[in-house]
């Protein structure tokens, strides 16, 4: 038995930032880089998938280790990101002669890169065969791609037996020889695998699966065995997921667990576990049924409550419905799971690349105006749906042509591996070897948008008290000298997320519009495109210092609204109305996924009944159409104290955008905007 | 028909069970001290003023035809005595520091707004709740509006200060799930001291009204220096631990809203007093539950 968790938990928490490679136990990294560029000048020829298994092979066997004495786990490998490198290298090559002639910049109208990151292993599959048995199913076959697998998977091993010898207590001997079997083995494996798709693919957003169902046998055969207690089975955890959060250090993305919807004890011990621990990383999304239980439910509430914001809640009949009607098969849609931030997607099937693409839906309203003059309301909607299409024409070219890339940047022998139809073809993930090969198109700023529409259509054609070009004016001008224009613009045009139909109309018109003209759009990999209605904060900034002055009052340059909600301070009618605006939008039209946010007065939040509030605010979204949703419960004055003296708030958490974070950690704007929509709940 | 309402709020979860729209009418036969919705209290309609929202534009001033707005020094004066409440000024706010209370709505608006909300209701159990002011003193309209949502099999409470009377409680009976009946002391000199009004009739109509088989929720505004003590708890527990159909106790902490008073032009009328701390709030809840009655949380 290693030391209590809470006691070595601050350990812990540095274990990435202080670790301590022996230099006796590998190679240096110029010593590495030397046998790697060896090895690729006496193979000039190599094909690039074979290139990264030699190099991924190289690291597991003589990069150095280290291990910690107090840890029930082993999986630090000193691989310097020298497969991040590489792929780098490639990305430059190939984007440099594919690009060249592209204009620069896309004017924050959209963003496309080829993402990637959005992934999620085949963990059935890696459970049941193991390092092992991932390596001789490939072996069976011949060919390239094939040899690439078996390759990584081989390093896998090697590497096992490494960390078995420096920490002869672990569960990685037996992982050196077959598929794991006890919790300790499956976790174990499940850890490392996750290290070593890092060094494959780098730091992202991978969906760790579904963790009750895929770990309760281990779990109950061990309890049932006498192998393992109730209160040994927690401690386990604490060490395995107290290693995600000091991978990020709270700071910047996390990985997904997904609960449920058939619930077991393991969903229970996790959802104690992550309460104990209150930890930012990694995140739990939580896949709500009609028979999950009462008491499973108004557990995860509870950790809501008490300020755990990593917890998504999503609506489980919706998604499976959803994915049903977007090309995937019953038994497919059933196993989804939520890939980075709220994107569906089936467990080990399926490369949604949900970052592919970003359009900036308050940048179209600009362009607009900026463009001409229009005689009626009808005729500055058609004007924006043409600005709308012609920039997802060009984000969406760019991303297939980034697609048709991505077999010479970035293979993934490791991914491919785990995935049955990979195998089957012969195909390695960046070949579309997954089952299901989709592509993301983010909406950012639908409140911006709706809210900008409804003041040109109520000030200049329905009353008349402004012209286009006084608004154009005040626009260009930021609003400087049009202050009467700017707040009857902002307080006397009905704003969405209010439960007003005469905006929230408007807001459906371009999510209708966005949904029938995004999804079923061809990728280049055999699949489609998939609108989504979420926001990544760097993004919604970075959309919106490109973006200048609009009619709903906002000032130039400021962040876009995120996800599906309200822009701060306008949703007056509190959190029913929202939602009821909220779910006026098909969501069904959004399969790369959408979120709302809800932010709640701990008086209206705290004790018994605040719990039966949460779970009658989700259940009710959900009955709407809602799709997920998450909470963050604060008073503002005490996010004030806590941005006065950080130092005694350390743990406070708050969930900005797919990830959460700590308070503490935040810019000092991205405090404000939060202390503000704080302030109006 | 129409009522006169304050305002309605939504997401109120502390007015009955589960969520709840609550309606505020306008306009109340008491006027407690301590009373944190003092724009209620008055029946006719007015305008409240927010000085921290006021953002000095100065455009109350030009279209007030009474001169009840003026500017001296940057600052902004509103003389509710010159004011004619037509409500030119409120339109012309854009940042909404000045506000209109007393717009008259029909059975059907309200029931419009309500039905809103209906996901809500079914999820938690919650409903509409009528306060106030003293919604019973439009017992008609409220008797229209209950009608109208159990039609709907939306639930329905009312909230009172029980000074009214008692036919106007015949006219809500059939209709209301449930009453939220306010509760403020036995002894009747202290009653009118603090109210303004003997609390003879509120506690006739309580006993009356609990012979009626509609489950009641007692609230206790729970004052320092007026009823937050023993002796005065204890006199409320004693009266009310006959009664049957008492749902359970809650009692309502002190909490000021001073700036209320001022955004109405009314003189502040509340005590000078703390807001009862957790012991207080604890030693009461004792107390009351030493007479065998449920006190929520």
């Amino acid at each position: 038995m290693l030391k209590p968790f809470d006691e070595v938990r601050e350990q812990l928490e540095r274990q990435y930032v202080e670790a301590r490679f022996d230099p006796a136990s590998g190679l240096s990294r110029d010593e590495l880089v030397a046998e790697f560029e060896c090895h690729r000048g006496e193979n000039p020829d190599e094909p690039r998938i074979m290139s990264r298994a030699w190099l991924f092979h190289l690291l597991c066997s003589k990069a150095r280790i280290a291990v910690e004495p107090d840890d029930y786990f082993a999986d630090k490998l000193e691989h310097h990101n020298l497969l991040i490198e590489l792929r780098e290298e490639w990305r430059r090559e190939e984007e440099a002669r594919e690009f060249r002639d592209d204009p620069p910049s896309t004017g924050g109208a959209w963003m496309a890169i080829l993402d990637t990151g959005h992934t999620c292993a085949d963990w059935r599959n890696l459970l049941k065969y193991g390092f092992t048995g991932l390596r001789d199913r490939a072996t069976a076959y011949s060919g390239v791609f094939y040899q690439a697998v078996a390759m990584v998977y081989d390093a896998a091993i090697i590497l096992s037996k490494r960390f078995a010898a420096a920490l002869p207590d672990g569960a990685t001997a037996a992982l050196a020889e077959r598929p794991p079997q006890t919790f300790h083995e499956a976790l174990q494996l499940a850890y490392l695998y996750h290290e070593l798709q890092e060094m494959e693919d780098g730091y992202s957003v991978r969906s760790m699966g579904r963790f009750d169902e895929l770990y309760y046998d281990f779990y109950a055969n061990d309890l049932k065995a006498g192998r393992l207690t109730r209160d040994q089975a927690k401690e386990l955890l604490k060490y395995f997921w107290i290693k995600f959060f000091a991978k990020t250090q709270g700071k910047l993305y996390g990985k997904p667990f997904l609960f449920g919807p058939n619930v077991n004890e393991l969903s229970y011990l996790g959802f104690e576990v992550y309460r104990e621990m209150q930890i930012v990383d990694p995140k739990f999304h939580v896949r709500l049924a009609e028979r999950t239980p009462r008491d499973f439910f108004e557990q995860v509430v509870g950790c809501i409550q008490a300020g755990c914001s990593g917890i998504v809640m999503v609506n489980d009949a919706g998604q499976v419905e959803m994915l049903r009607q977007n090309g995937k098969t019953a038994e497919d849609a059933d196993d989804y799971i939520l890939i980075g931030c709220y994107e569906p997607a089936v467990m080990g099937k399926e490369l949604n690349c949900s970052g592919a693409c970003g359009l900036n839906l308050a940048k179209g309203v600009e362009l607009v105006l900026a463009s001409g003059d229009y005689a009626s309301f009808d005729e500055v909607m058609a004007a924006y749906f043409r600005t709308l299409d012609g920039q997802i024409a060009l984000a969406t070219d760019r991303v297939r042509r980034e697609e048709r890339l991505w077999p010479q940047v970035s293979p993934s022998p490791l991914l491919s591996g785990t995935m049955d139809s990979c195998i089957e073809d012969g195909l390695d993930v960046s070949q579309a070897g997954a089952s299901y090969n989709t592509s993301g198109c983010c909406c950012y700023g639908i409140a911006n948008a709706a809210d900008s529409l409804a003041v040109i259509r109520q000030l200049v054609y329905d009353e008349r008290r402004c012209s286009l070009a006084e608004l154009r004016a005040a626009l260009a001008a930021n609003w400087q000298g049009y202050e009467e224009l700017r707040l009857t613009a902002q307080y006397r045009v009905p704003k969405w997320g209010n439960n007003d139909d005469y905006v929230d109309r408007i807001a459906v018109e371009i999510t209708d519009f966005l949904g029938a003209r995004i999804n079923h759009e061809p990728n280049a990999r055999g699949g489609v495109f998939q609108a989504a209605l979420y926001a990544i904060i760097d993004s919604a900034k970075a959309f919106g210092k490109q973006t200048g002055a609009l009619p709903d009052g906002r000032m130039a340059g400021e962040p876009l609204t995120m996800n599906t909600g309200a822009t701060i301070g306008m949703d007056k009618n509190g959190v029913t109305s929202l939602i009821n605006s909220v779910t006026k939008l098909h969501l069904y039209e959004f399969p790369n996924g959408t979120v709302l946010d809800i932010m709640l007065h701990p008086s209206v939040a705290g004790g018994g009944e605040g719990i039966e509030t949460i779970c009658s605010i989700i259940r009710s979204h959900f009955a709407q159409g809602g799709m997920a949703i998450q909470f963050n419960i604060f008073d503002a004055a005490v996010l004030r104290e806590a941005q006065r003296t950080p130092e005694k708030y350390a743990n406070l958490q708050v969930r900005v955008c797919g990830w959460n974070v700590r308070f503490a950690d935040l810019t000092r704007d991205e405090q404000e905007m939060f202390i503000s929509k704080a302030e109006v709940s | 028909m129409k009522g006169r309402l304050v305002n309605i709020e939504r997401m109120c979860v502390h007015d009955g069970p589960g969520i709840r729209t609550t309606v505020y009418l306008k306009g109340c036969g008491l006027s407690c001290r301590w009373c944190h919705n003092p724009e209620s209290i008055s029946p006719e309609p007015e305008i409240a003023f927010s000085r921290s929202k006021c953002i000095g534009c100065g455009k109350c001033a030009e279209v007030c035809a009474t001169g009840a707005h003026v500017f001296a020094d940057g600052t902004h004066l509103f003389n509710h005595q010159l004011c004619t409440v037509c409500g030119k000024c409120v339109e012309v706010c854009l940042p909404g520091a000045l506000e209109y209370y007393g717009r008259e709505m029909s059975v059907e608006e309200v029931g419009a707004a309500v039905f809103e909300d209906r996901t809500f209701y079914a999820t938690s159990g919650g409903g509409c709740t009528i306060s106030g002011g003293e919604p019973l003193l439009q017992a008609a309209f409220c008797a229209e509006v209950f009608q109208l949502l159990r039609r709907e099999d939306i639930h329905c409470a009312l909230d009172t200060c029980g000074a009214v009377p008692w036919e106007n409680f015949e006219k809500v009976l059939p209709y209301t799930d449930m009453f939220l009946y306010d509760v403020k002391h036995t002894d009747d000199r202290l009653h009118r001291d603090h109210t303004g009004s003997s609390n003879r009739g509120i506690l006739d109509n309580l006993k009356r009204l609990s012979q009626c088989s509609v489950p009641i929720e007692i609230r206790i505004p729970t004052i320092p220096g007026f009823n937050a003590d023993e002796t005065s708890m204890a006199a409320m527990g004693e009266r009310l631990r006959e009664l049957p159909n008492i749902v359970g106790v809650r009692l309502l902490p002190y909490h000021l809203a001073r700036s209320k008073y001022e955004a109405v032009g009314r003189s502040d009328t509340m005590p000078e007093v703390a807001p009862p701390d957790a012991a207080a709030m604890a030693r009461a809840t004792v107390i009351l539950q030493g007479y065998g009655l449920g006190v929520l949380a």
